[in-house]
Parts: C-alpha cells; sequence; structure tokens
C-alpha cells in the first residue's frame, strides 16, 4: 500500500530579481513499512519535499497523496485534523513542550485526539518503554539529554498511531552514541511493528541505516537507491 | 493538559505575568477608587445642597421661574399645599420657608443678601441648621428678630455676635425693612451660600415685615430614585404651583454632576487604554517568545481554536489572580479615605465657588464592583485577540525553524 504518492511536484520560491525551484517535478511513492532517507546538500529541497508531503507547505503545481488523501484538496483546518491523525513529526530541534514531562509531551497528541485516559496511559508506557525512557518520563525536556528529547519527540510522533513518520535531520543535533540509540530505536519499530519512515538527511550514519536512499540534487530526484539493490 | 500548558506559560516568565496581574489589579483599584471619589462627591453634594438645603423638589409660586427666581412671589393658597404634602406617603418631611430679596446694611457696608426665614423645628427635620453654628448661638422667635449669619460674610462686613444689622428689600407691596441682631454665626460645606444667605425665624420675618407668606415648600421623599415621578404627581395636584425638582432648581449643580460623570468616563477610558496597553504588549511578548512552540503545536495538529482557549485561559487567569488583589486594594484604600476623607483644600477656591465641600469622603455603591470588575475582564479579553490573531498567523514550519 502506498503511503505517500506524489506527482510532478513543484515548489517555486520567487522574489523580484529571482525564481527558485526548491522542489522540482518531484514523483515519488513511498509504500508502508519503508525506512526511506531523502538526501542531498543543502538547499537541494529535502525539506522542502518533507515538508509539502507532511501538509506544512504546498506545492504549486502537482499532486500529493497521503494515505489515499489528496492534500491539495484539504483546507487549512482540515490539514491540521489530517496531520494530527495521520502523520507523526520529528524535528531537528526537538520542539519538546518544555513546560510538561517526557510524560505528558508523548500524551499530550492523544489528548488533541481525544483518546480516553485508560489507552492513552497504555500507550504512553509502551512508547516510553519502546524508546527506552520509561526511567525518565516525569523528567521535563531541560532536564533530559539531546538524545533523551529526540526518543521523547519520536515516541510522541507515534502516539497518534500515524501512517508514517516524518522526519527531518533528526540526528543533526546528535553525538554519535545517540544517533545510534535513536536509530536502532527507529529501526526496530520499523522493522517489527511496520511503521514507515521517511526522513531528511546528509548524515552518513542514517544513510548507511536506511533501507532507501532519495537523493536529491537542485530540486529534482538524481537517484533512488534501495538497499537490497 | 492544555490548561496545563496555559498555566505553566504563566510562571515560565513570572515579571511578565506581574505585569499583567499588576495591570489588572491597578485597573480595578483606580477604577474603584477615583470612581468612590466620584460617587463620594456626588453623594456628599447631595447631601450639602439637596438633603439639607434645596430638598428633592420644591413648591413655588407659579411665577418663580418664570420671573427668574423671583421671591416677591409667594405661595397662594398654603392651606391646600400643606393638605396635599401631609397626604402623600411617599414624602418624608417637608419645611415652609419665607424668602426675602434684600440689602443688609451695616453703619460702613452693605451687601445683597437672601434672607431665609426658617421655623427651626421643622427645619431640624431634614437637617440640624444649629450642627453648622460655629460661633454663637441658634436663633429662636424672640421680640427682636435674631440672625445666623455666614461666617464668609461676616467677614466680609466685620460683624461681630449683637451686632444690630438694618435689612432692607423690594416687595411688591413696597420697601420693606426690619432690624435684626447677630446671635451666631454659621460655616456650611456651601460657601456661596454662607456669603449669601442669612437665617432668620419665620415667625420673627413674617411679623417684621407684616405679612405671613411662604415662598418654598422643600421637600425630602423616602426614595431618591422616584423624584420625577413624585414630583410629576404633586404637580397634578397643584395645579396652581410649580413643582421643581432640585436639577430645575439648581441646574448648575446637576450640570456640574454631569459634567464630573463625562471627565470621570475620560479618565476611565484613558486607564481602560493603558491597560488595553500592558496586556496587549505582554501577551505579544509571550506569543513571540513562544513561536517555536506554537509552530510545533500547529504541525502536529493542535486546532487553531484550542491555540485560541490556551491563550485566552493564560490571560484569564492572570485576570482572575489580578481582580481581587485589585478589589483588596480597593476596599482598603476606599475604607480609609472614607473614614479620614480626602482633604482638597489646596483646591479650596475653585471648589468653594463650585458649592462644593473641600473634604471628599469616597463611597463605592456595590454595583460599581460588578460594573468595574466587568470592564476590566472585558478590557483583557478585548486586548487578548490581537495576540492571538497573531499566534493565529503563524505558519508552522516558518514557526518552528524561527531561531
Amino acid at each position: 500500500m502506498n503511503v505517500v504518492e506524489t506527482k510532478n511536484l513543484e515548489k517555486i520560491y520567487s522574489d523580484a530579481d529571482m525564481e527558485v525551484r526548491a522542489v522540482d517535478g518531484v514523483s515519488l511513492v513511498v509504500e508502508e513499512g519503508e525506512f526511506t532517507a531523502i538526501v542531498g546538500p543543502s538547499g537541494s529541497g529535502k525539506t522542502t519535499l518533507l515538508n509539502i508531503i507532511g501538509g506544512l507547505d504546498a506545492p504549486n503545481r502537482g499532486s500529493v497523496r497521503v494515505a489515499s488523501q489528496e492534500l491539495t484538496e484539504l483546507s487549512k483546518s482540515e490539514l491540521i485534523d489530517f496531520r494530527l491523525n495521520n502523520i507523526g513529526f520529528v524535528f531537528q530541534s526537538y520542539n519538546l513542550i518544555p513546560v510538561l514531562t517526557a510524560y505528558e509531551n508523548i500524551e499530550f497528541v492523544m489528548l488533541l485526539q481525544n483518546t480516553n485516559s485508560k489507552e492513552r496511559k497504555k500507550r504512553v508506557n509502551e512508547l516510553l518503554e519502546a524508546v527506552g525512557i520509561s526511567e525518565k518520563s516525569k523528567k521535563r525536556p531541560s532536564q533530559l539529554s539531546g538524545g533523551q528529547q529526540q526518543r521523547v519527540a519520536v515516541a510522541r510522533a507515534l502516539a497518534p498511531k500515524p501512517k508514517f513518520i516524518l522526519a527531518d535531520e533528526p540526528t543533526a543535533n546528535l553525538d554519535s552514541k545517540s544517533t545510534s540509540r535513536l536509530l536502532d530505536i527507529m529501526e526496530h519499530l520499523n522493522l517489527k511493528e511496520g511503521i514507515t519512515f521517511l526522513f531528511s538527511t546528509h548524515d552518513q550514519r542514517v544513510i548507511e541505516r536506511a533501507r532507501r536512499v532519495i537523493t536529491l540534487t537542485d530540486g529534482k530526484i538524481t537517484e533512488d537507491k534501495r538497499s537490497d539493490e | 493538559m492544555i490548561l496545563k500548558i496555559g498555566w505553566s506559560n504563566i510562571w515560565r516568565k513570572k515579571s511578565r505575568s506581574a505585569v499583567v496581574i499588576l495591570s489588572v489589579a491597578f485597573g480595578i483599584w483606580i477604577g474603584m477608587f477615583f470612581g468612590a471619589f466620584q460617587w463620594g462627591t456626588y453623594v456628599q453634594k447631595l447631601d450639602d445642597i439637596v438633603n439639607r438645603e434645596i430638598g428633592h423638589v420644591q413648591i413655588h409660586d407659579s411665577l418663580f421661574i418664570d420671573e427668574e427666581y423671583d421671591y416677591n412671589f409667594p405661595i397662594k393658597n398654603t392651606s391646600q399645599v400643606k393638605s396635599v404634602l401631609d397626604s402623600d406617603s411617599a414624602i418624608k418631611t417637608y419645611v415652609e420657608r419665607s424668602i426675602f430679596s434684600a440689602m443688609l446694611q451695616t453703619t460702613r457696608n452693605q451687601k445683597p443678601v437672601l434672607v431665609y426665614g426658617i421655623d427651626t423645628a421643622m427645619e431640624r427635620e431634614i437637617y440640624s441648621i444649629s450642627s453648622m453654628i460655629v460661633e454663637g448661638e441658634m436663633i429662636s422667635g424672640r421680640r427682636a428678630p435674631t440672625l445666623l449669619v455666614g461666617t464668609k460674610l461676616a467677614l466680609e462686613l466685620n460683624l461681630s455676635l449683637g451686632d444690630k444689622l438694618l435689612i432692607q428689600g423690594g416687595m411688591l407691596h413696597g420697601v420693606k425693612s426690619f432690624v435684626g441682631r447677630v446671635r451666631g454665626f454659621y460655616e456650611s460645606p456651601n460657601k456661596l451660600k454662607d456669603k449669601l444667605v442669612i437665617y432668620v425665624h419665620k415667625s420673627d420675618l413674617n411679623k417684621k415685615l407684616n405679612d405671613d407668606f411662604i415662598h418654598e415648600y422643600a421637600i425630602i421623599f423616602h426614595n431618591f430614585d422616584s423624584l420625577k415621578q413624585y414630583g410629576n404627581r404633586l404637580q397634578t395636584k397643584l395645579p396652581n404651583q410649580q413643582v421643581f425638582t432640585w436639577g430645575q432648581i439648581m441646574p448648575e449643580i446637576k450640570n456640574g454632576i454631569e459634567m464630573t460623570d463625562q471627565v470621570m468616563f475620560i479618565f476611565m477610558l484613558i486607564i481602560w487604554i493603558a491597560l488595553s496597553l500592558g496586556i496587549v504588549n505582554t501577551m505579544l511578548m509571550s506569543i513571540l517568545e513562544r513561536t517555536r512552540e506554537l509552530g510545533m503545536l500547529m504541525a502536529i495538529g493542535m486546532s487553531r481554536l484550542k491555540i485560541v482557549q490556551m491563550i485566552f485561559f493564560e490571560t484569564t487567569i492572570l485576570t482572575i489572580i489580578g481582580v481581587p488583589i485589585g478589589i483588596v486594594l480597593s476596599v482598603i484604600t476606599v475604607g480609609y479615605f472614607g473614614d479620614v476623607g480626602i482633604d482638597l483644600s489646596v483646591a479650596n477656591a475653585a471648589l468653594e465657588n463650585f458649592g462644593y465641600s473641600t473634604i471628599i469622603y469616597p463611597e463605592v455603591k456595590t454595583s460599581f464592583y460588578y460594573q468595574v470588575i466587568f470592564q476590566v475582564i472585558f478590557v483583557s479579553f478585548i486586548s487578548t485577540i490581537f495576540p492571538v490573531v497573531r499566534a493565529l498567523r503563524l505558519k508552522p514550519i516558518e514557526a518552528i525553524h524561527k531561531t
């Protein structure tokens, strides 16, 4: 089943003097259960592509279907609702809510979904266990290391049971040990639970672990390589 | 959880929250205090001038106002008037006064005066004139008329107790005069009156002028709020006399009170604008500092409505904390100054010219508390709209990457 399907996607940024094609005719299919990295140099359009797939930005042309839903047809409020129920986000700078504990940060998204309290508690504990920070559940982000914060962010992204996880440079601020631990967790979740991961990165350690690597250059896909090829 | 985030946001920057809380408290306090000051001035004015002197309504001869407050027109058929007044249960009490517009003459000087012939027993029902006496004694019906003179007039004419004064004035049927002896000096809150009015016992005045006339009935009702209705009812029963409310008799007082209301409105408007700007600025700072967080919340699927709820919750909490602080401050200061009064003697001359007391005792109506609290809450919420709009205009992808 296709989780993401884009056709001739274009995103152009323009001002009075110049026009930049950040995404230039990208057609892409990501199937359920993939562990895919989008790579490329800075300015190649990785983040823009991820933002469009995540419903955070709109393309100028082309179509983007996520879980069979054409995102360009949704209104702003429908997009918010769609993101909540279908897409998990992991950001480069973790972006946890500083006033909430690790437990509450994960629970918060389920509250937005109006999940009942019993189910929330069960799921949060499972996720804390899965990302290996159960003992830190009552800590606030400021009391956690960067790696631990990013693991909380992954757990938060998984909490609403999304169709897939979008991670924008998830290891950019992490040291080798934390990166390795995070990748182990993400890979485990992918292989054992079938969760689809799509991340942008130029971290070689991440690229080596990805089973599919899509290379973007100047907004175009210049290489799409699967590890089994 | 949204409430928890809102609550925690409040305490992220304590000094910033303190600014909003204190702004709300200050808004309540200043609103209450100046409202109390205004109401105290109003009540005092009513008490000094209306309750003690003019009465809630007055009855005069039908020519009184037409002839520009001419006291040459005594009320006709006073027995009918008295009968109507005695039978009206809305009336608490009333007094009848004879008024003689005259010139007061001493051996060295002369001054225009209004001689009030009063029945001291009747006057005591609405106000004890004797409590205003600062020197000498109260007037009483005697063979030779005794006079109660205002201290201001006494000072101007250099009068002493026991001085004989010639009072002479023209009436419709000729010039009348009599000699009275100063028995006391009074000082009222209305300095204009102190310069103009001389009290004499009504029976003495009537005896000396060879007449038995009454120029005005000053009436006090049980209920001050229904004066117009009561006045109209009396007018219907007394078609040959004219019934005036205190505002018609002394429009300058009514206008003065209305002008004070307008000044207060402008003053309060300035306070509310300042409060509003304080809240807008502080909440906007709070939003701008949380741009990345708000961007993330929008990205992961927090609806606009929930963001609005979160920000309004923060304002609500800050307002809920600020309101009781403001009320406590108001109760303390209004209570204190309500007892000791606010001495405005530095502005003595100006106030006296308007017939105001120089010591004001602030006083608050309970309804005013509700009014000010409602206004502050309203201003707080209105002021939150702009920061909320700014928050809602954030684009998640830009906000998330904001440094």
